[in-house]
């Protein structure tokens, strides 16, 4: 496998190659990010493809400041709270004409701690939580981000992500009781 | 002795930022002493190292899905670079047109631009002679 910065390198220089090799290094780390915030559904993927798209346009002007994980993550965040937003909007909408789309999910909420793994339940609390808050978790405890860099990818005060992250550890932890 | 939500409280803080010398001692000690927060504390290890162990999906169909896409939006983008390219070439030609035209005729007037600069009256009814 390639070293990450000649594959930044070459792939800056329009070697397609190159960029597979990154994106076949970052989508592991994109796509958890996203699922985290989306959840499992159909259009993960494509805000997580969208992610690599974005950053093969803004390769020829990355200078490589962030660390490129750094700025994948940022895109990551940013697109799936946009998609986040727009689902609200259509949710909405959709509440309004009463129609029932493919995209509307009813949370089964009869389904007992014993029928559902652990991962199923982490991904099912996270949707439980404020997005703004998902997200610091998300960097945090799913990608292992310190509290200084969740801050400079969230643009956030090191006190708010700390203080957000222990609320949604507490909200998180009473969700999860059963499992741990 | 504070009460068991304000422990709780510095236990959840503990995992994420510094405490203060005083508010750390005060979080060992009651750690010492409460069962119930030392549970506590053992259900939030196992929540973080629940999340450290969050899916990280990799396959090749990803990968080919996101080449595809790229290789599509470079077709489309293709007119506007050459474009780009053709509007860059251009304006060199007329530049260094312009430069040897300057160089030639000392002026860029509509006479030397149209190569009839140094043409005098005489040379005119010469011209219509010889025709």
């Amino acid at each position: 496998m390639l070293q990450q910065n000649d594959c930044i390198l070459r792939a800056k220089s329009g070697d397609a190659q190159a960029f597979r090799s990154l994106v076949e290094q970052h989508q592991g780390q994109v796509r958890a990010t996203v699922r985290s915030m989306l959840g499992e559904v159909a259009e993960a993927d494509d805000v997580a493809q969208e992610v690599f798209i974005r950053l093969h346009q803004a390769l020829p002007g990355f200078r490589g400041d962030a660390k490129l994980s750094t700025y994948l993550s940022r895109i990551a965040i940013n697109l799936s709270l946009n998609e986040l937003k727009r689902r609200k909007r259509k949710g909405r909408w959709l509440t309004f004409t009463k129609t029932d789309g493919p995209e509307l999910q009813v949370e089964d909420k009869a389904a007992g701690p014993e029928q559902q793994d652990l991962k199923d339940a982490l991904q099912r609390a996270l949707q439980q939580i404020d997005p703004e808050f998902r997200a610091v978790v998300t960097l945090r405890l799913v990608e292992g981000y310190s509290v200084k860099e969740t801050a400079e990818i969230l643009d956030l005060p090191q006190g708010t992500v700390a203080s957000r992250l222990a609320r949604a550890q507490q909200k998180l932890r009473s969700i999860l009781g059963p499992w741990l | 002795m504070k009460d068991e939500a304000y422990y709780r409280g510095l236990l959840s803080r503990s995992f994420d930022e510094e405490l203060g010398q005083a508010e750390s001692k005060a979080l060992e000690k009651a750690l010492l002493q409460s069962r119930e927060l030392r549970e506590e504390s053992a259900r939030l290890r196992n929540l973080r190292e629940a999340f450290r162990s969050f899916p990280k999906p990799s396959d090749e169909a990803f990968t080919e899905a996101v080449m595809r896409q790229i290789e599509q939006s470079d077709v489309y983008r293709f007119p506007a670079y050459w474009l780009q390219w053709a509007a860059a070439a251009s304006a060199a030609i007329i530049l260094i047109a312009g430069i040897s035209i300057y160089w030639s005729a000392g002026s860029l007037t509509a006479e030397a631009l149209v190569g009839v600069s140094e043409l005098s009256p005489e040379d005119a009814v010469t011209l219509l002679q010889a025709y």
